[in-house]
């Protein structure tokens, strides 16, 4: 995720992240990046659009408990059992 | 006869049972630590610093969207979720990095993803966070299916939404430092940049066009 302008202050000579991982994928498009300049597409501004949606306006889709996996496994054994026991 | 046959069974049953539940259990596992953890009513770095009194112990904290600094390697970066938790000193579990791409799910993570997590991790282990056991978990999905999630108000469960991929990677902080190490040579102009000859990152590079570079001389 992009950092904010204001977040910057005092750190104006620090790296961000997301120029580092342009980098780590081809130093050469961070060097382009820095020469020509941003080159945002369509898609990279609505994934920024979707990461704020997804961070900022909900609970990340974590508010559930997933009990399902454990029914199974509970509902397995108690089968066997019966199955061999019965 | 059949007794034995029947406890044989049974212990199959069981031992399978058990394998699937081992199998499942890296991503059951943090799967539960995220979804038990509440969102932090502080932020990041009152969490770390001021110790206050209604931190719990052994109580998952979700951080969303926190500004990080690494002062060793000079960069800033703002993560989009992290899980921490409180033992003797915090503990970062899960550093969750969410990727929109507009056409396809990739079959595998992308390292550059990876390596992204990881330094949103290093910085925080600077901090004074401990990352020993942090995993990374990379989440894809498409824009499409993002949005209907956004503007259909569902619970946007990515957890259990079949339609996004997720990866997991434990932190590795000796790779992310070797990677930094490589790119600082440029940063601090020991090199030149070099193109990648990866037809396929030109393919979704703006600044290449049909698996090549507009600019680089190969």
């Amino acid at each position: 995720m992009r950092i904010l302008e204001s977040e910057k202050t005092g750190f104006s000579k620090y790296r961000e992240v997301s120029d580092l991982r342009i980098q780590f994928l081809c130093e050469y498009r961070l060097f382009l990046h820095q020469k020509i300049g941003d080159e945002s597409t369509k898609a990279s501004l609505e994934g920024q659009r979707l990461h704020s949606k997804f961070c900022g306006d909900h609970q990340n889709g974590m508010s559930q408990r997933p009990v399902l996996p454990l029914i199974i496994m509970i509902l397995a054994v108690v089968i066997g059992l019966l199955w061999i026991l019965w | 006869m059949d007794s034995v046959l029947n406890l044989f069974l049974l212990f199959i049953l069981i031992i399978s049972v058990l394998v699937i539940a081992l199998i499942n259990s890296a991503f059951v596992g943090l799967s539960v630590r995220a979804m038990n953890a509440s969102s932090a009513p502080w932020n990041l770095y009152e969490f770390l610093l001021f110790n206050p009194s209604k931190r719990r112990h052994n109580e998952y904290y979700r951080f969303n969207e926190e500004s990080v600094r690494s002062h060793a390697y000079r960069f800033l970066g703002r993560f989009d979720t992290a899980i921490l938790h409180w033992e003797e000193s915090p503990i970062l579990d899960i550093m969750i990095e969410r990727k929109f791409p507009e056409n396809t799910l990739p079959d595998r993570v992308k390292e550059e993803d990876v390596f992204q997590a990881g330094l949103y991790t290093l910085a925080l282990s600077e901090s004074g966070v401990s990352c020993n056991e942090t995993q990374l978990v990379i989440i894809y999905c498409l824009q499409d299916n993002a949005k209907r999630c956004v503007e259909g108000n569902s619970s946007l469960d990515c957890w259990r939404c079949s339609n996004c991929r997720k990866f997991l990677r434990r932190f590795n902080e000796r790779d992310v430092r070797k990677h930094l190490k490589r790119l600082d040579e440029v940063w601090y102009n020991k090199r030149n940049p070099k193109p990648s000859p990866s037809q396929l990152k030109c393919k979704s590079c703006p600044y290449g066009k049909n698996g090549k570079c507009n600019y680089a001389e190969y």
